[in-house]
């Protein structure tokens, strides 16, 4: 028999995540160029954006392939950025769009995603920023 | 010696500027397409010395690239798969099919680049 996750349940499973990314690895994987660093935080910015346009029209249209193809796609680069919590929220979503489809669900895991990455995206300007200084 | 050329179809733009810069860091020449149609097109106008493709991209997936270019082409050129899912299946249609390897995402430069050199390698002893 199926059971739907409560909100509860859901909540508490997001409680202790952890805003998390790496800058220093992924300058290291860019052997050091700065300019090629500055160019993939660029793109990893707007293909989040993007994402959370396209999630936000898949989920009012109820297209759950659509959702689940920007999904993957958003994936490459959260792993490239080391960012564990925000991926985790995307393998959830991911999931749900293929297995319950469950709106409300969803709809919270859309609304926790962005609240994740407005922090997210701070943090990380404030970590180029040191880099960068430090480089100097 | 002459510059090998890679068409590398990512349509994660993050992803294919970091491959472009270890490919070219080591001579390689890169063209970027970000999907499956540009692939094709691409193909028409010439061949390169190998092909990186993402398995799921817009319009064919590289798994659809691969039969179009064994099958329609008949040609031998290396190609090499990128994806993040395990899709074992997938993967298991796309060797049959006459891909010549496959990579998980996330990717490594070092492996990237040894196995680029060695689907080339493959190619010239044959």
């Amino acid at each position: 028999m199926e059971t739907k996750i409560t909100t509860a349940e859901i909540e508490s499973q997001f409680k202790d995540l952890e805003i998390s990314f790496d800058l220093k690895g992924l300058l290291q994987e860019c052997m050091g160029q700065t300019a090629l660093l500055e160019e993939l935080i660029r793109l990893f910015k707007q293909n989040v954006l993007e994402f959370v346009g396209n999630v936000k029209v898949h989920l009012i249209n109820d297209d759950m392939k659509a959702l689940g193809f920007a999904c993957h796609k958003i994936k490459s680069g959260l792993k490239m950025m080391k960012a564990s919590g925000l991926l985790q929220i995307v393998e959830q979503l991911h999931l749900a769009s293929k297995t319950d489809k469950d709106e409300k669900h969803m709809n919270f895991l859309y609304s926790l995603f962005i609240e994740e990455y407005t922090v997210l995206e701070k943090q990380m300007d404030g970590e180029y920023k040191r880099m960068q200084k430090e480089e100097i | 010696m002459k510059e090998r050329k890679i068409l590398l179809a990512e349509d994660d733009e993050m992803l294919a500027s970091l491959l472009q810069f270890w490919l070219e860091k080591e001579g390689y020449e890169v063209g970027i397409v970000s999907n499956g149609l540009e692939v094709r097109q691409s193909l028409e106008k010439a061949l390169p010395d190998i092909i990186i493709s993402d398995i799921m991209m817009p319009y064919f997936s590289g798994i659809e690239v691969v039969g179009h270019i064994r099958n329609d082409l008949k040609a031998n050129l290396p190609i090499i798969l990128i994806s993040s899912a395990s899709n074992d299946e997938n993967i298991l249609n796309a060797f049959e099919l006459g891909a010549n390897d496959f990579l998980s995402k996330p990717i490594s430069p070092s492996e990237l680049l040894v196995r680029v050199s060695r689907a080339l390698k493959a190619v010239n002893t044959s």
